[in-house]
C-alpha cells in the first residue's frame, strides 16, 4: 500500500513534467492560476502563523542542539564503561540513530524543499 | 390515328385531372382548414430539417456558446472576489502546511534521538512515508489539479 501511495506520487510528478508543459488549453482559469490572484483576505492570520511557526523552529532547534549534545555524551559514556563488546556494538547503533535524528533536525527545511520541488515542479506559491 | 386519341394525350389529361384532385379548394370554409393544417405540417417539417443539419454541424445547439467570452458579464466581480479570495486560503494552507512539515521532521528527529528500541528502522521508514505522502498531497495539489483539469479539457 505504501508502496502504491510513492509510485502514485512518483507517476503524478512525472505526468506534470511531461503531459501538462505539452497540453496546453487555452482557458480563462487555471488551477495555477491560483497561486498569483491572491487579494490577502487570510493576509493576517498567515502572518501570524508565520510568527509563531518561526518561534516553534527556533525552539525545536534549541532542544534539538542540546538534545544531540546530550545523547552523544550519553552514547560516549556508555561506551567508555561498558567494557563488553556487545555493549559497546549497541552504543555505537545509538550514535548512528542520534546522527540520523541531528540531520531530520537540522536539514528540515532541506527536506521540505526537496518535497516541494519535486511534487510541485511549477514552483511554489510564496 | 386521330391526334386527340394518341397515349400522350390521353396521359397528360389524366396527370391534369390527378393534379386538380390534389389541388385543395380554398374557396370553401373546408378548404381553407385543409390548406392551413398541411401548411403547418410543411412548417413543422422544414424546422426539424434545419434543426437537424444545424446539430450535424455543431452549431446552434452545441455548448460552444458557454466557453466563449460572455457579451455581458455580470459576474465579473464576485468571480473576481472569489478568486482573491480562494487564492489567499490556498496560500494560508500553504505556508501552515509547509511550516507543520519542518515541525513535524523536527520533532520526529528530536524522537530519534532519545528513542532507541528494536523497531527504530521500522519507525523511521513509517514516519518518512507518512511526511512523503501527506507533503505530496500538499506541494503537489496544483500539479493534481492541473492533471485533472487538462484530462477533462482533452475529453
Amino acid at each position: 500500500m505504501k508502496k502504491m501511495k510513492l509510485l502514485a506520487m512518483g507517476a503524478i510528478s512525472w505526468l506534470d513534467y511531461t503531459i501538462i508543459r505539452v497540453n496546453s488549453v487555452l482557458a480563462d482559469y487555471k488551477p495555477e492560476d491560483i497561486k498569483n490572484n491572491s487579494d490577502g483576505t487570510f493576509d493576517p492570520v498567515e502572518d501570524a502563523i508565520k510568527g509563531k511557526g518561526a518561534s516553534a523552529f527556533s525552539l525545536l532547534q534549541t532542544i534539538g542542539v542540546i538534545s544531540a549534545v546530550l545523547t552523544i555524551i550519553a552514547a560516549g559514556l556508555g561506551i567508555m564503561w561498558f567494557p563488553s563488546a556487545n555493549k559497546k556494538d549497541e552504543h555505537k547503533s545509538k550514535l548512528a540513530m542520534i546522527a540520523f535524528g541531528a540531520a531530520l533536525v537540522f536539514g528540515a527545511i532541506s527536506i521540505v524543499t526537496v518535497f516541494m520541488g519535486f511534487f510541485s515542479p511549477t514552483g511554489a506559491t510564496k | 390515328m386521330d391526334v386527340v386519341d394518341s397515349p400522350r394525350v390521353e396521359l397528360l389529361a389524366k396527370n391534369k385531372k390527378k393534379n386538380n384532385k390534389n389541388k385543395t379548394n380554398t374557396k370553401t370554409k373546408k378548404g381553407v382548414l385543409e390548406y392551413n393544417s398541411k401548411k403547418s405540417v410543411d412548417v413543422k417539417k422544414e424546422i426539424t430539417e434545419k434543426k437537424e443539419t444545424s446539430n450535424s454541424s455543431g452549431g446552434i445547439n452545441s455548448f460552444d456558446v458557454l466557453t466563449q467570452q460572455p457579451s455581458s458579464d455580470v459576474f465579473a466581480t464576485p468571480r473576481e472576489h472569489t478568486e482573491g479570495f480562494l487564492a489567499s486560503g490556498y496560500s494560508l494552507f500553504f505556508t501552515t502546511g509547509t511550516i507543520m512539515a519542518i515541525l513535524c521532521i523536527m520533532a520526529s528527529g528530536i524522537s530519534f534521538m532519545w528513542n532507541h528500541n528494536r523497531n527504530a528502522g521500522k519507525e523511521i521508514k513509517h514516519t518518512l512515508t507518512k511526511i512523503l505522502f501527506y507533503s505530496g498531497l500538499l506541494f503537489g495539489a496544483v500539479s493534481i489539479a492541473t492533471l485533472a483539469y487538462n484530462i477533462g479539457k482533452s475529453l
